[in-house]
């Protein structure tokens, strides 16, 4: 997948990040609060494909 | 001819007064400016909107902005066109204005009215600018302006071009932006110089007369800068005016509202996005490249261009330029085509009209692929002359009557398309979709019902209402 929902570790909200930027040390920039914060891309479950609920959230936010 | 953006505000206000508003109450840069434009938007209204008070990123007032800026009425009069040409006359008008580039001339840093206000090192100062933040979701306050650069002396051909494009800008700090840069001549320009571990420098240019937008959207080749193209939009030379700190020979625009002077980082990298792209979707956050500036100067009381991405705005000034290159392509396959279109409805790219006369069966599909050549379309609907191509309904009712689905349509499949297609599946191609609504002309179609046109010459509604 090229491209993933984050959610802000702070606000909670989601916003979608490039894998190029995911892997590459930078920070990701909540658009919403502003937070610069770090995903630990070892230790998050990064799958393949969202579950059936996770997908169901990702259509109602406008997908 | 005047170039500046205040004398193009007086034409309209001259010509077209209804497509122009002035807005003096306090608006905040944030959501509200974009909001405005979208309200008209809503009502299928696009006039050019005119700010006098914006609020800057510290809540300062009275800060000119102008949005809405470049659709095809209005630049038709400052191509010197009626203002209702807006179909192939607005199309054929630029094919002769690019025909004939313009070397610019450069004018002495006394006479050139961007030098009004300068401000280099501490005073930079970017947070005074009335930047606006478009869309939920967008990253931060973003310039939708445009970024020039120079090919550098070992760059072969292009060495000493000035390249002009549109580029995304966001806001990081008081003297830093982030871009995105996709891969054009921007990237290559980027390339030569981390090449050799060197940084960019680049201007970037916030405003300007709309026909000095409309040549930094046009594609000329490598070795061709936009500053020529520009001039032959204007027919007359591009003011230009030495740069305050990229050197003598870096060149730019001497009628400008606001320029910032800076370099690109090519070996410095930062978090970019998410921003709200032509295509009228989301574009990811992703890695960017950092822009430090250096050097920031204006007219006194200068009007920040903004620009409304992914709305008719950006359909309608990249129109014009893709449908030329669409044209030229058609004609130099040796098809007859008659008019061609890039609607609104396809962001001005990923949907193609084109109107050809069939000699034989086959030209249709010679059409489609030189159509398909551009690179952006991803549904290209070939129609007869009797189709209307700047009305969508007109378009899919020939689709809907005269195609029938695996007969006359073809997927072409692995395209190169743009990295900027939310549908794009790969990192880089897209697949193509055509559809020949045209009438066959070698068997048998029926005739569209119509009234017999002596009747409708004659009849008037006047005459038969009391």
């Amino acid at each position: 997948m090229e491209t993933r929902w984050i959610i802000c570790i702070h606000c909670k909200k989601r916003f979608y990040v490039k894998n190029d930027l995911l892997f590459s040390k930078l920070p990701l920039h909540c658009p919403f609060c502003d937070l610069y914060f770090c995903v630990d891309t070892e230790k998050e479950m990064i799958k393949d494909r969202p579950t059936a609920s996770e997908q169901g959230e990702d259509n109602q936010s406008g997908r | 001819m005047a170039q500046d953006l205040q004398s193009y505000v007086n034409l309209i206000k001259k010509e077209l007064p209804e497509k122009l508003l002035e807005i003096n109450k306090i608006v905040k840069p944030k959501f509200e400016v974009c909001a405005l434009a979208q309200k008209f938007e809503d009502k299928k209204e696009y006039p050019t909107l005119l700010f006098t008070n914006v609020e800057n990123l510290r809540g300062e007032p009275n800060n000119k902005l102008v949005i809405n800026l470049t659709f095809r009425d209005r630049l038709a009069l400052a191509l010197g066109l009626e203002s209702s040409k807006l179909g192939m006359d607005f199309i054929f008008k630029l094919e002769k204005l690019f025909a004939h580039p313009i070397k610019p001339i450069v004018v002495s840093k006394a006479n050139a009215p961007v030098r009004q206000v300068i401000k280099k090192g501490a005073e930079v100062d970017l947070e005074s600018l009335p930047v606006t933040t478009h869309h939920e979701m967008d990253g931060g306050p973003y310039f939708t302006m445009m970024i020039v650069c120079k090919h550098p002396e070992w760059a072969g051909k292009a060495a000493g071009i000035h390249n002009v494009a549109f580029h995304r800008m966001e806001y990081k700090g008081k003297k830093e932006l982030a871009t995105l840069i996709t891969p054009l001549h921007t990237l290559s320009v980027l390339k030569s110089y981390r090449e050799r571990g060197l940084k960019c420098p680049i201007a970037v240019i916030l405003g300007h007369h709309p026909l000095f937008l409309m040549g930094a959207s046009a594609r000329p080749p490598m070795d061709r800068s936009e500053y020529d193209i520009i001039g032959g939009l204007l027919r007359e030379p591009l003011k230009l005016v030495e740069s305050e700190t990229l050197g003598d020979d870096f060149l730019v625009p001497a009628e400008a509202e606001i320029i910032l002077e800076g370099e690109i980082s090519t070996n410095e990298y930062v978090t970019e996005g998410p921003f709200g792209e032509w295509t009228g979707y989301i574009g990811a956050q992703c890695v960017g490249y950092k822009i430090n500036v250096n050097c920031m100067y204006s007219r006194e009381n200068p009007i920040l261009v903004d620009h409304f991405v992914g709305h008719r705005e950006t359909h309608e000034l990249q129109g014009g330029s893709r449908e030329l290159d669409l044209y030229h392509r058609l004609k130099e396959a040796g098809c007859e085509v008659k008019a061609v279109h890039l609607p609104s409805s396809g962001c001005a790219g990923f949907i193609a009209y084109v109107q050809i006369q069939k000699m034989v069966e086959g030209d249709q599909w010679n059409a489609a692929m030189a159509a398909a050549t551009t690179g952006l379309p991803k549904l290209i609907v070939l129609v007869d002359e009797d189709v209307d191509i700047y009305d969508d309904s007109a378009v899919l009712s020939a689709v809907a009557c005269i195609s029938q689905p695996g007969i006359h349509t073809q997927i072409i499949r692995g395209l190169r398309g743009s990295i900027l297609d939310p549908a794009m599946d790969h990192p880089t191609m897209h697949n193509l979709l055509v559809i020949d609504a045209t009438k066959p002309i070698d068997h048998f179609f029926p005739v569209k019902a119509k009234i017999p046109q002596e009747i409708l010459d004659r009849i008037k509604i006047r005459d038969y209402l009391e």
